[in-house]
């Protein structure tokens, strides 16, 4: 799309501009970003673990 | 004429329940989206409005914001394409809405397409995801409650970001039509995935179709898409991708050598211009030709792609509201389109310059850097090195979230980075 809309290089302007016809692209860019995220969190994220038998109250 | 309902579902993996050999995945048959899914959307949702909110312009903005409202408010003509889904969409807050004034009713449509667009990217993170790591023991081998809490959280980060973007804020508190863009992106994508995952339900491709459709009647540059759809569907379901991509690209092959003689000219003669598009659709249809070899069979999926082109053309058919508004003659009246004369203005945006595609190598390197720095720092670089990460897993996960990402990214591709000369 960007040779389609071929915009100005040299114009701050168009950055602005052409901006929001990029957003389709965005929704994208997120879905990956949730997706990657989910695997280093599947990786990385510490399982919860039980408490040792000495540390449970005692009644 | 079957939408595939006599099939057997194919299997789905919700979280939840305890598995087999590969931890506590486990493939039963169900609603698609789950209840966690559901979550991380309703969550997203009410988050992100409520910052949208929160910053909504009270007024009228600059740009187009004025024209916009008056528009939306007597559901006239907008400037060039005519906007007929937006201004309808618009004109139902504009009523609907008993208080403050028109330009923030306006907006208000805005923040809410925003959000929604937000959540139902919150709602295919948390379901693809899942899909995509239904085969990555550091994720099966958790607790249930962990595998969900990874889930909405996920989907909520993922919904976040897009909604927090630079751009995207900044289009979704204002009177302006970007916002139901992302909104109809978003739904259409959702419809496909839940497509390809069971690709003999069809009503969910007819329902992305008509989807596309409305999306084109605002955005017609997002006609780019369409080889990156035809690939989709090749991939979800060969015999209809066939037939599909077969027709699609002999229309734009005739449309092409047509313009070319100088027979006709309508808006997309312009766009094939870009030799990169052209290449793209010879691709899909040499693509269709070799899956016709293989099944040996062509046309038998006819009336599914009939639906599918009116199922589009039923979506494109928005634009027919254009004439009837302008014969009310509202304030804000465009082209006056109530002549045939002036719907072809107005449709075609005669008054705006024709499409220029990039010809020159050095000159389109440059403007993938403008556009790249601009998606880096509207959106967030850190965001890249993640949004890489899934397609790492691509050989390992199951064909549904693989042909869904290979999808999106062929979307993605054609979307940003495309449609040079070269």
């Amino acid at each position: 799309m960007v040779g389609l809309l071929n915009p100005s290089e040299d114009q701050i302007i168009d950055r602005v501009v052409i901006a929001p016809l990029f957003a389709a692209m965005y929704v994208i860019l997120a879905l990956c970003t949730g997706l990657g995220l989910m695997v280093v969190g599947s990786i990385i994220a510490k399982t919860r673990m039980q408490p040792p038998p000495d540390a449970m109250p005692r009644s | 004429m079957s939408d595939g309902a006599d099939r057997p579902p194919e299997p789905t993996t919700p979280v939840g329940e305890p598995s087999n050999d590969s931890g506590n995945a486990l493939v039963v048959t169900g609603p698609f989206f789950q209840r966690m899914d559901w979550l991380s959307f309703g969550l997203t949702a009410v988050v992100v409005l409520v910052v949208y909110l929160r910053t909504l312009a009270p007024e009228v903005t600059l740009e187009y914001s004025g024209a916009l409202s008056t528009s939306a408010k007597y559901a006239g003509v907008a400037q060039p394409p005519g906007y007929p889904v937006w201004t309808l969409y618009s004109w139902l807050f504009v009523t609907l809405v008993p208080f403050s004034n028109i330009a923030w009713r306006v907006a208000l449509g805005s923040a809410v397409a925003a959000a929604l667009a937000c959540s139902w990217v919150a709602l295919m993170v948390s379901r693809a995801g899942t899909l995509l790591l239904e085969t990555t023991p550091a994720f099966t081998n958790r607790k249930p409650a962990e595998q969900q809490m990874i889930q909405v959280v996920c989907g909520f980060v993922a919904g976040m970001a897009l909604g927090l973007s630079r751009t995207v804020w900044r289009m979704a508190v204002v009177a302006e039509t970007w916002a139901l863009t992302v909104l109809l992106f978003a739904l259409m994508l959702c419809l496909l995935m839940r497509w390809t995952c069971r690709p003999e339900r069809r009503r969910f491709l007819y329902g992305a179709l008509f989807v596309f459709g409305l999306l084109l009647t605002g955005n017609q540059e997002l006609f780019v898409m369409t080889p990156a759809l035809l690939l989709v569907v090749l991939l979800s379901d060969q015999a209809l991708g066939r037939d599909l991509s077969v027709v699609i690209s002999l229309l734009v092959l005739a449309d092409w050598a047509v313009s070319v003689l100088g027979l006709y000219y309508w808006l997309g003669s312009d766009m094939l211009r870009s030799a990169g598009l052209l290449v793209a659709f010879l691709l899909v249809g040499v693509a269709a030709v070799v899956a016709i070899v293989r099944t040996r069979r062509f046309g038998s999926e006819w009336r599914s792609v009939s639906l599918c082109g009116i199922l589009f053309l039923l979506g494109l058919g928005f634009y027919l509201y254009l004439p009837f508004a302008s014969m009310t003659n509202p304030p804000m009246n465009w082209g006056y389109a109530r002549t045939q004369e002036g719907s072809f203005h107005l449709i075609t945006r005669g008054q705006y310059e024709r499409w220029h595609p990039t010809d020159e190598l050095g000159r389109f390197i440059g403007q993938l850097w403008i556009v790249a720095k601009e998606t880096g720092e509207g959106f967030g670089w850190p965001y890249f090195v993640l949004a890489a990460l899934p397609f790492g897993l691509l050989r390992r996960t199951g064909g549904c979230a693989r042909r869904w990402l290979l999808g999106s990214a062929a979307v993605l591709f054609v979307s940003g980075r495309l449609w040079s000369g070269y």
